[in-house]
């Protein structure tokens, strides 16, 4: 039900002006410049990369089933609209509370890294209580195991207060959330020997569709990291999690090279060639700073004349299409500008 | 070697108290440098011979094996046990994590492979520049073209030890008969191999065929049966589909049963968390494929059912082989209706072309190379030619073979093709024919009315030890005189708080049920 109602929410903002693969790229946090702009101008940004591990043959069974049931309709240019029963069942929803867990843009890139540490650290500090130190480790990523060695040889010393303070915060943060969240979560833990369940038997046990349970857990890590950072002195342990977390800082590296020459006030023609990279590329990363800065230099792009054009095209067209827009400007405006301006506006 | 070390070493690093048997004595040879050929039965602790040697020795071990999931548990049960300097390196790896396992080779005492790895130069390249000790091939009946589960590449490693400066070999498996077993010592050029072959019956266990009439008998018989007995459980499958199928219907009816499902489709995570819980006693049934069980060691296993038959006794055997190590009574149970050949069937017509179909497939790829010698991807050839992965692979091997690829390069010479598409068709025939055959034998011993034990067996060794408890369906056997030892674990559902308390070993949880 929450993966349906994701895309469904997704479809609406959407309308006609993306085609559904826009909702796959937005669900799985693609790292191009058009996803992340989709995910700022249709104000998308909560569901940003909540879904990873999503496949793309799962994606295209459950469009497939949202179809049959008739809640979406696919058209021609593989765009998507709600029928009536998916307007309906959008309105419904709309106060599922674990949907309102969701802050994808902040927590993308740190949610997956806090749930491993947290699994790895649960099941090492449960073991180590019991002396058994030869238990097949839940994850086996070389950066999380060294992250749970390094807490565990801070802490071994003091290893029983350390376990019960780690099931004090973890108590707590499961307190915001509802019942079967909560149990949800716990029965997917492992500890002294005790494996923790797979998704697939959570959602049998629990009657859900397996295509919710990542999401599940990711809404109640994105709960759990907001609670955190409200008030980080009532977690202190939690805190130590927030150490070397990947920064969801936007921009990607080449873009942040592009940048430097930017502020070193090199035009794009001329950082083109410096960096041997077609012109169009700088013109993404500049629309990828865009999108970041909040002082962008707008004008030094688009002249104030041209932008409100381009603010009037969108109002006119009520579509974010770059064409239907670029149909209705003067020729002189270049689709570059318009990417721009949509950017720096962060319409909506 | 001196014994006592060995016993040391067993001890303190693999925390082992004694050698199983043929284990010290394979050891023993392997420590002085001999070559050694060990058939030993599924359970007796096979990867032990290596893994003991390969943490005593200076150089490197490389274990060949082909399952790339058995690869992975086995380097997590070592690092488990503290034995670190072990890594696996298959085609599926992330290309970062493979450099750098490779710059730092010699720091590492055992790298398991996939055979098609080591096909490739880098890797080779990179073997070459460093001491191999011991090269170990798992599962060593697929360098036989008579073996039931033939892997081209496997063929190749005569020609990768030569490449490696001919260290000691160790060939491994469980299943392989006299005719494998000369197919294995001929294709390595070892001809001094010393040669451990250990009988493969097992007399703990209690053999049993069941004829039903259709798919539902099948489940009912299976409901019944385990209504009466809850203990560790296997039911074997051949389709994926029907593990999940089948362990819902299972769950629906066995409420008081815990109930997974296991196959090669799950990710890696989900199927690590179903094995893990099977051994700790959290589960009693898992409906499963074959990938489930390699390298599980849970000594109480009592039930293993088969839904479907597997392709051969080979594998039955393996299977089966996995109840009752602790040499406590264990039941096999096969199932059978009529009409079940036909999934066999179709398995082993996915895994070879079809000879009819071979002139049609190498006219494919005559034009294909009048238009450009250079093979395309095989996403595209499989496209094009219309053949499932492992045919391809299959193909490809023989045409190589045959000089009709070389350097992914398609070459044509007319006389040369003529002949060569001859003699392709032909072994495709002839492997067809021995599958055939695999698949008559066990469906000939699931209908043998005399003893079933005396009739598994006789394709691999010429007598057997007489059964510690019932013998088979046909000598008498009824599960009414089976009494097991029963699970008793509860299934209670507690509130989440109490499982947190649990797991945390906090306080007073244990007063609390909900």
């Amino acid at each position: 039900m929450l993966f349906d109602y994701i895309v469904i929410s997704c479809c609406s903002r959407f309308r006609d002006g993306r085609s559904i693969s826009a909702v796959y790229h937005l669900l799985k946090g693609k790292r191009s410049i058009q996803t992340v702009q989709d995910s700022h101008i249709y104000q998308l940004n909560h569901f940003y990369g909540i879904y990873p591990t999503l496949q793309k043959q799962d994606f295209d069974e459950q469009i497939h089933k949202l179809v049959d049931d008739s809640l979406l309709v696919l058209n021609n240019d593989n765009t998507a609209a709600l029928t009536d029963s998916g307007q309906h069942l959008l309105h419904r929803q709309a106060n599922h509370g674990i949907v309102h867990y969701f802050n994808g843009m902040d927590y993308y890139q740190k949610a997956p890294v806090f749930l491993e540490r947290l699994l790895l650290l649960i099941q090492t500090v449960t073991n180590s209580a019991e002396n058994n130190f030869q238990f097949i480790p839940v994850i086996d990523k070389p950066i999380i195991t060294n992250w749970v060695k390094k807490q565990y040889h801070q802490l071994r010393h003091h290893q029983a207060v350390f376990r019960s303070q780690l099931y004090k915060e973890l108590y707590q943060l499961l307190q915001c959330c509802s019942e079967t969240e909560a149990n949800i979560f716990v029965d997917s833990l492992s500890g002294y020997n005790h494996y923790g369940m797979s998704s697939f038997q959570i959602a049998d046990s629990y009657g859900l569709k397996r295509v919710d349970i990542p999401l599940v857990k990711t809404a109640m890590i994105h709960q759990m990291l907001s609670i955190i950072t409200r008030n980080t002195t009532a977690y202190p342990i939690f805190a130590r999690f927030f150490h070397d977390l990947p920064q969801a800082s936007g921009i990607t590296n080449s873009a942040s090279k592009t940048k430097e020459l930017l502020d070193k006030q090199y035009s794009a023609e001329e950082i083109a060639a410096r960096r041997h990279l077609r012109l169009n590329t700088i013109y993404d990363h500049v629309v990828e700073i865009a999108l970041y800065e909040d002082e962008f230099p707008l004008e030094q792009y688009v002249t104030t004349d041209k932008q409100s054009e381009i603010l009037a095209a969108v109002n006119d067209t009520s579509s974010y299409k770059l064409k239907d827009i670029k149909w209705k400007v003067s020729e002189t405006i270049s689709y570059f500008q318009i990417r721009l301006v949509l950017a720096v506006e962060k319409i909506s | 070697m001196i014994k006592r070390k060995l016993e040391e070493q067993l001890k303190s690093q693999f925390h082992i108290s004694s050698f199983r048997p043929g284990q010290e004595e394979i050891i023993q040879d392997i420590m002085d440098g001999h070559d050694v050929l060990a058939i030993l039965p599924t359970g007796s602790g096979k990867s032990l011979c290596y893994q003991l040697p390969a943490s005593l020795s200076e150089g490197l071990t490389i274990v060949v094996s082909p399952l790339i999931s058995l690869m992975e548990d086995q380097v997590k049960q070592l690092k488990a046990i503290g034995f670190k300097a072990v890594e696996a390196l298959n085609s599926f790896m992330d290309p970062r994590e493979k450099r750098r396992v490779l710059q730092q080779l010699d720091q590492y005492k055992l790298i398991y492979l996939s055979p098609e790895i080591l096909q490739q130069k880098d890797i080779i390249g990179r073997l070459k520049q460093i001491t191999v000790d011991l090269l170990v091939i798992d599962e060593a009946h697929c360098i036989s073209q008579w073996g039931h589960e033939f892997r081209p590449d496997y063929l190749r490693l005569g020609d990768v030890l030569k490449q490696l400066h001919d260290p000691a070999v160790m060939a491994l498996s469980a299943t392989a008969t006299k005719e494998v077993q000369h197919d294995i010592i001929a294709s390595l050029d070892r001809p001094d191999i010393v040669r451990h072959i250990y009988p493969m019956d097992r007399e703990n266990i209690t053999f049993t065929v069941k004829k039903v009439e259709n798919d539902r008998q099948k489940q009912d018989t299976i409901t019944r049966l385990l209504k009466r007995y809850r203990v560790p459980t296997l039911i074997y499958f051949s389709s994926k589909r029907k593990t999940e199928e089948v362990a819902a219907v299972l769950s629906k009816h066995l409420p008081s049963h815990r109930i997974a499902f296991y196959h090669g489709g799950m990710d890696q995570l989900d199927r690590v968390a179903i094995q893990q819980q099977f051994m700790n006693d959290q589960l009693d049934i898992i409906c499963c494929t074959s990938a489930f069980g390699m390298g599980i060691n849970k000594q109480d296993i009592r039930l293993v059912l088969h839904y479907h038959f597997p392709l051969q006794i080979e594998s039955y055997l393996q299977e089966i082989g996995r109840a009752g190590r602790d040499g406590q009574s264990s039941v096999s149970l096969l199932l059978y209706s009529p009409g079940d050949e036909a999934l066999p069937k179709s398995i082993i017509a996915n895994e070879l072309p079809q000879a009819d179909d071979a002139d049609q497939l190498f006219r494919t790829l005559y034009q294909l190379y009048l238009k450009e010698p250079q093979l395309p991807s095989t996403d595209k050839v499989l496209d094009l030619l219309e053949v499932t992965e492992i045919q391809w692979r299959f193909l490809h091997y023989q045409m190589e073979k045959h000089g009709m690829i070389k350097n992914n390069q398609l070459v044509f010479q007319k006389q040369d093709w003529e002949q060569s598409i001859r003699e392709i068709k032909q072994f495709m025939i002839a492997r067809a024919a021995l599958k055939q055959r695999k698949l008559d034998e066990i469906t000939s011993w699931i209908h043998e009315e005399r003893c079933l034990r005396e009739h598994l067996y006789k394709g691999f060794q010429n007598n057997y030890k007489s059964p510690t408890y019932a013998c088979c369906s046909n000598c008498g056997f009824s599960f009414k005189n089976w009494v097991p030892e029963q699970t008793r674990a509860e299934k209670t559902i507690y509130s989440w708080e109490t499982k947190l308390k649990k797991l945390f070993f906090i306080g007073d949880y244990d007063s609390e049920t909900k």
